[in-house]
């Protein structure tokens, strides 16, 4: 009763949605047909897919990029609709996948290698982490001081405290309105400790930058256009600074959050294709290939004590039932309202 | 009247002859089943005293080919097993009458004559009430043709009553019925245990001795 | 014993015990598992349930007001405890006044009407699945905002399910194992209770056949009453034994007399040529051999009657009854064939509890004594006196000598048979009748006669 209801809702409320990028893998002929819906961009996750496109022949994948709310979205509705969309989604907005999988929008795939995975990197045997990358801070080399690199949270603050700070305007971050993974940060870094009050006041007394979209920022940051970036996903910042030497990136070592990309399998989702590429994914082949991409990073691993700027907490964002809260309407009204009266003024 | 004695003890049976012989009584002798047969196959007989002991077999053997066979000749049978038992199984053999060794020679001439006049008795005088029959000539009532192991005086008890169908008999009136067996004063209280005795034995022949409380008895066919 | 009939082998006593108490044990175990289930679903339920209300609590507790409206901040600790369920989903829903939704899923609105007393718990479904549903009320009565706010969270079953299976199984783990030591248990307790009777069949295995003594061990309560038994049984059979050896050695005694006495008579006869002496001779062989008859009756009477007052059943007897019959038989006739016998009689049953064959036998014994030594008129009667009944014999003489009535009781009777006659055999058996029922014999001179008695006591009528 409810349901067309809603649906009807969110067709009205939603503005047209268009995927960022399409590119298909693997034979045209192919008997077996994956349609993929990532936030990741192509480029990142290609070598993953063609090295699974190229393990299994007779399979192709339609790879479809897009942008993380937007993927939610559609996915949510095709899953009321009961609608065939994609086959799998993997979505760096895993509180939204979460809650995807919480309104029974997922079916569920059990696998040794899915049993593997630590018990916060899969719920219900229907989504699965499948990358570990941290938030990172990038930083201009040329034109932020050795001396003034923030190691820390606490670093950013003391830079952005005294009155006639040259980072005023110069600090940009996600979006969280844009960004589902901007948003998803910012909601962990307000649980995870009291200096996100602190830093929300700096950055709004400092003038930051919230803007959409990774490439966006790292760009900026290499332009000189600002001279520190917070919160970028780790996994293009690396992948940024490895080509571009002017960018340095940091682990913040008070804590870190590390991200796990989520992957479920949609209801009506081709099972069997589906689950062999997340099988292919937790495989090590699979993993090989994401940590070539820095999908996986090994500075994420709780384990990586020998990273330069390690040593801090490492923060997983667990897949499971709290992570609902960051969707939580009221929390979002709230966490937003207060995010806008930093930003806008 | 022709007798023959199936008996394996010769010295017995020697003696037995030449007693029987003294009265007039013709007797064969066999020793065995198998010289009885024979005996039987050609030559009739009035009695038949037969042992129950023999070496080739057992005298009720060849007394119930007999039966089978259809000869009704009185069958007087010799035991020397003890128990009651025994004695009243001799009837159920179809026996008309036993004797338990040792004997009385007398004894066993007088049941011979009995048995033989029983033989030769026209049945006239016999009382039919349901399936019990009662032949005051030969001393025999019976039941279906079963033949009651009935004493003397119950025999005569039974007489009374059954000449009297449907009458009352006070105690004393059946008392004096039994006044011929002067060897014995049994008494009226004897009555009651005798009409006892009578019904048990009558059990399932359709007829039956009811009391009526300060009168007596009665006699009726069921239904 | 190799030539024993084996004994016809039925279940044995350990498979019976063991299907019995299987059964039993499957039965209750189906049972309990099936309370066990039950006790765990309950459990289960009231484990979660406690979640339920401790999440929706604390969400209701983080509502404030704020410019007169409901706000709520969902608390991460609310779904912390609901993620204690970590296999289950979760929807919820925070409503306002009039159920204005604040947050959550609109679809549990349903539940925000339900009746119910606070907070309300009952089963329903979260998108197609079953789910436990918990909704919890905060009313508020403030200066700026007066009303009520309505929590509902549904969470699904799948940690309740699991749990209540975990407790069964462990429940049915308990049991089994349970089970298996009380069948084992069971077992060794049937072997050790079945082990006297390997005793016992040992201790009889290894006697001598002639040995009839009773078995003298120390038995469970339940076994002696077999052993009880069996030690009956061997004393009947043992006291058979001795009256069997007892009746060949008396036979042998009393009829070896006689016997001789005859041969002798008739070696006598061989040799004698006058007709007159020989008449003689043949008329005590006959007087001989008549009373050698009546000494074998007497005899297998004697054994018959000794064996069935161990082996046949008490019944109540009429003695009138015996009295009569008694009387009805012919065969006195042929001892006496002109003696009288009266019968005397009430007209009141005359109850004791024997062996009307025994009575007739030890009867008919008193009765030829009397026919044989007594003097005529005979009366046989039956009388009860007092707590006590009489089965009795009497007659005109003076009854037995003092000899023959000290001698009473005594089998070796050399006297009576070298006689020929044979009054004491016939009281000792009449006594050992009068005994084995509980009576007595009495010898009583009346002033017309002398009465013998075999005295029993009263059976009260049926």
């Amino acid at each position: 009763m409810i349901r067309p209801l809603i649906l009807a809702a969110l067709c009205l409320a939603q503005p047209a949605m268009a995927q960022e990028a399409t590119r298909s893998f693997g034979p045209e002929a192919a008997t077996a047909r994956l349609v993929l819906r990532t936030t990741t961009d192509i480029a990142i996750l290609a070598p993953t897919v063609e090295a699974f496109v190229a393990a299994h022949p007779g399979q192709a994948v339609d790879f479809e990029q897009w942008g993380s709310n937007d993927l939610y979205d559609l996915t949510r509705r095709d899953c009321l609709a009961g609608r065939r969309g994609a086959d799998i989604v993997i979505s760096s907005g895993v509180h939204q996948m979460v809650k995807l999988v919480n309104d029974g929008c997922a079916t569920a795939w059990r696998s040794a290698a899915t049993l593997a995975l630590p018990p916060e990197l899969r719920w219900r045997d229907e989504i699965w982490g499948v990358t570990r990358e941290p938030a990172v801070m990038v930083y201009n080399r040329d034109l932020v001081p050795p001396g003034e690199v923030p190691l820390s949270r606490f670093d950013l603050l003391d830079l952005l405290r005294p009155a006639d700070t040259p980072y005023a305007g110069k600090v940009a971050t996600y979006d969280i309105e844009a960004s589902g993974l901007g948003y998803l940060f910012a909601f962990m870094d307000s649980q995870e400790a009291t200096t996100f009050g602190a830093l929300m006041e700096a950055f709004a007394r400092t003038g930051a930058v919230a803007t959409c979209c990774s490439a966006e920022i790292i760009a900026g940051v290499a332009s000189g256009d600002y001279l520190i970036a917070y919160n970028v996903l780790g996994s293009y910042a690396a992948t940024a600074a490895a080509a571009n030497p002017a960018l340095g990136v940091v682990i913040a070592n008070d804590y870190a959050l590390i991200l796990s990309r989520a992957a479920i399998l949609p209801p009506g989702a081709a099972v069997d294709s589906a689950g062999a590429f997340l099988e292919f994914l937790l495989s090590d082949p699979g993993r090989r290939t994401l940590e070539r991409t820095n999908l996986i990073s090994t500075a994420a691993s709780p384990d990586a004590e020998d990273d330069v700027a390690s040593g801090g907490r490492r923060v997983l964002i667990g897949l499971g039932l709290p992570l609902l809260i960051a969707l939580d309407q009221a929390k979002t009204r709230q966490f937003i309202a207060r995010w806008r009266e930093a930003f806008e003024n | 009247m022709r007798v023959l004695l199936v008996e394996d003890a010769l010295d017995l049976a020697d003696a037995t002859r030449s007693r029987l012989r003294k009265s007039g009584v013709a007797c064969d002798h066999a020793m065995t089943l198998a010289e009885a047969r024979d005996f039987l196959a050609v030559q009739g007989y009035d009695v038949v005293i037969l042992d129950i002991s023999l070496p080739d077999g057992s005298g009720t053997d060849l007394l119930r080919e007999m039966r089978q066979a259809g000869h009704t000749m009185p069958v007087l049978m010799l035991t020397a097993q003890f128990s009651v038992e025994n004695k009243l199984s001799a009837f159920s053999f179809g026996a008309d009458d036993y004797l338990v060794k040792p004997f009385d020679q007398r004894e066993l001439e007088a049941r011979l004559h009995v048995l033989h006049r029983r033989k030769d008795s026209d049945r006239a005088g016999e009382i039919r009430i349901g399936a019990l029959s009662f032949d005051p000539l030969a001393g025999v009532a019976s039941v279906d043709g079963a033949r009651l192991d009935l004493t003397r005086r119950e025999f005569a008890l039974l007489g009374i009553l059954m000449r009297h169908k449907g009458q009352v008999h006070s105690k004393d009136h059946l008392l004096e019925g039994l006044y011929s067996f002067d060897d014995a004063v049994v008494g009226a209280n004897a009555i009651e245990l005798y009409v006892a005795r009578l019904r048990k034995k009558i059990a399932g022949s359709g007829v039956s001795i009811r009391t009526l409380r300060g009168r007596g008895y009665v006699l009726d066919a069921d239904g | 014993m190799a030539d024993a009939a084996a004994p016809r082998p039925t279940m044995s006593l350990s498979a019976r015990m063991l299907v019995g108490l299987g059964g039993l044990l499957a039965i209750g175990g189906v049972l309990l598992a099936l309370a066990a289930y039950g006790y765990g679903r309950a459990a289960a339920r009231d484990a979660f349930d406690r979640l339920l209300v401790g999440a929706a609590s604390s969400i209701a507790t983080s509502v404030s007001v704020v410019d007169g409206a409901p706000v709520v901040d969902i608390p991460v600790s609310a779904f912390d405890l609901l993620a204690l369920a970590p296999e289950d989903r979760v929807g919820y829903l925070v409503t306002g006044p009039g159920g204005m939704v604040l947050t959550g899923y609109p679809e549990l609105a349903e539940a925000i009407t339900r009746p119910g007393p606070e907070p309300a718990l009952f089963d329903g479904r979260f998108t197609g699945e079953p789910a436990r549903i918990i909704r919890y009320t905060r009313r508020f009565a403030e200066r700026s905002f007066s009303g009520q706010v309505d929590v509902v969270i549904a969470q699904t079953m799948r940690a309740r399910d699991q749990l209540a299976w975990n407790i069964t199984r462990n429940a049915l783990m308990v049991l089994a194992i349970a089970g298996v030591a009380v069948l084992v248990l069971s077992v060794l307790v049937i072997r050790s209770a079945l082990g006297p009777l390997d005793r016992i069949a040992a201790r009889l295995e290894a006697r001598d056949p002639q040995d009839l003594t009773p078995i003298d061990m120390a038995l469970p309560r339940e076994i002696g009453v077999m052993v009880g038994a069996l030690n009956g049984f061997m004393g009947r059979l043992d006291r058979q034994l001795g009256t069997m050896q007892r009746l060949i050695s008396d036979t042998a005694h009393q009829l070896r007399t006689p016997v001789a006495a005859l041969r002798a008579q008739a070696d006598l006869a061989g040799g004698e040529d006058d007709p007159d002496r020989l008449r003689q001779i043949v008329g005590r062989i006959h007087r001989r051999s008549v009373s050698l008859g009546r000494l074998l009756d007497q005899m297998l009477s004697r054994a018959m009657v000794i064996h069935r007052i161990d082996a046949a059943r008490r019944e109540v007897v009429d003695l009138r009854d015996i009295a009569l019959e008694l009387v009805e038989s012919a065969d006195h006739k042929l001892v006496a064939p002109d003696a009288v016998v009266r019968l005397e009689i009430g007209d009141a049953p005359v109850l004791a509890r024997a062996d009307a064959l025994s009575l007739g036998e030890a009867a008919k014994n008193l009765m030829f004594n009397a026919l044989t030594h007594g003097e005529a008129p005979i009366t046989v009667g039956a009388s009860a006196r007092d707590d006590a009944v009489t089965l009795w014999v009497e007659d005109a003489g003076a009854g037995p000598s003092e000899a023959v009535r000290d001698q009473l009781g005594d089998r070796f009777l050399r006297n009576a048979v070298s006689r020929g006659t044979s009054a004491g055999l016939g009281l000792s058996i009449a006594k050992s009748v009068a005994e084995a029922f509980g009576g007595s014999l009495e010898m009583t001179p009346r002033p017309d006669g002398f009465r013998i008695a075999m005295v029993f006591p009263a059976e009260p009528p049926q």
